[in-house]
């Protein structure tokens, strides 16, 4: 699963989602990408799921990109435990995804099948997502 | 060949984002139009007809003829920012140019024959790398595109720009070596991108110096939870 190789500070402020994605708001690499249409915290496991649900629908063939990359670590206090006494501990790790932001990227597939695979793909996420295919096309 | 399209423009007096959003809410998109010999000027179209003269056969690379209160420019529409999610245009900026200088333009790059081709029908994956290929060209003489035939290629195979054939008057700019499309073998299993293991281990080594005592490892170190997944 993706994580940081290392990080100078292992745990952040929660910080906010205000906005709309300043860049990685276009199709760049493959024909066809799944854009976030609302913001959210998506973590590795969701990336991971939704790679293996395109993977798994598109069989052999076709190329997927993933333009996201969870830099930031959360924090969760343990069960049962009264307020106060500090932060968490560092639960996983997660991308912060604005609206705009194309998270996904496929090509060497058609159109229904990237379709489709975006659609189980986007299942996944905790974000609401439009399918998206390269300008001109 | 880049067609004509005639498009009127309106000067606009201010400027800043006041200026911009109202013009945004009638309908127009704020734009400047500027070149060799023209000094800046900012200016307002309407959105319907920019739209309409970026979607001919052209696309992007359609020389408009711009009418800026009387004075006549051709020019080419470039650094078109959209709205990250809306997707409608937010400025244009149009460079005028001349009819006998050339202007540097990526023209779209079309494969043909992908279905006829062995290496595809024997399993392989058609992968295009790149998507528009940059040229020097007269401006009324932009071709549409450039077709690339892609019906013999085998796996393995690799075209370049070399490869590819463009009209009389029309230099590429581009590393002949650049790859243009590629004929690969599919991956067969579903490729892991990071090893969980080699991230958890450089955040323990990072973290060493935070020296908590009470902090567990973060993100899936001790878990091993997804192995149903792949």
């Amino acid at each position: 699963m993706l994580s940081p190789r290392k990080v100078k500070h292992r745990k952040q402020h929660r910080g906010n989602m205000r906005g709309l994605a300043k860049g990685g708001s276009d199709v760049h690499f493959g024909d066809y990408g799944l854009q976030a249409t609302t913001h959210g915290w998506v973590t590795n496991r969701q990336i991971e799921a939704a790679r293996i649900a395109m993977t798994r629908y598109m069989k052999r063939g076709g190329k997927v990109w993933i333009n996201l990359f969870p830099h930031k670590p959360f924090t969760k206090k343990p069960a049962e435990t009264r307020m106060g006494s500090g932060k968490g501990s560092p639960e996983g790790w997660v991308a912060v995804v604005k609206p705009g932001r194309v998270m996904f990227e496929l090509s060497g597939v058609s159109e229904e099948v990237a379709r489709e695979a975006l659609r189980l793909a986007s299942h996944k996420l905790p974000v609401k997502s439009r399918f998206m295919a390269r300008e001109g096309q | 060949m880049s067609e004509q399209v005639s498009l009127a423009a309106r000067p606009r007096p201010g400027n800043g984002k006041g200026e911009a959003r109202s013009l945004r809410r009638e309908g127009r998109v704020p734009a400047v139009v500027y070149g060799t010999g023209v000094a800046p000027v900012p200016i307002s179209v309407n959105a319907r007809e920019l739209y309409h003269a970026l979607h001919t056969d052209a696309g992007a690379n359609a020389v408009v003829r711009l009418d800026v209160g009387g004075d006549v420019h051709l020019a080419l529409a470039r650094e078109l920012q959209r709205h990250p999610v809306r997707r409608d245009v937010l400025h244009v900026d149009f460079v005028t140019v001349s009819r006998n200088v050339k202007v540097s333009v990526e023209v779209p790059i079309h494969l043909v024959g992908a279905d006829d081709a062995p290496g595809v029908t024997e399993g392989g994956v058609l992968s295009q790398e790149l998507y528009a290929l940059p040229v020097e060209v007269l401006p009324l003489e932009v071709p549409d595109e450039v077709t690339l035939d892609v019906s013999a290629m085998t796996v393995g195979d690799t075209l370049r720009v070399s490869d590819v054939r463009v009209p009389d008057g029309v230099e590429v700019t581009a590393d002949p070596e650049t790859t243009v499309a590629t004929l690969v073998v599919p991956d067969l299993d579903v490729p892991e991108p990071h090893d969980a293991v080699e991230g958890a281990a450089g955040e323990q080594a990072a973290g060493a110096t935070a020296a908590d005592a009470d902090a567990d490892e973060p993100g899936d170190g001790g878990d091993g939870g997804d192995g149903g997944e792949s």
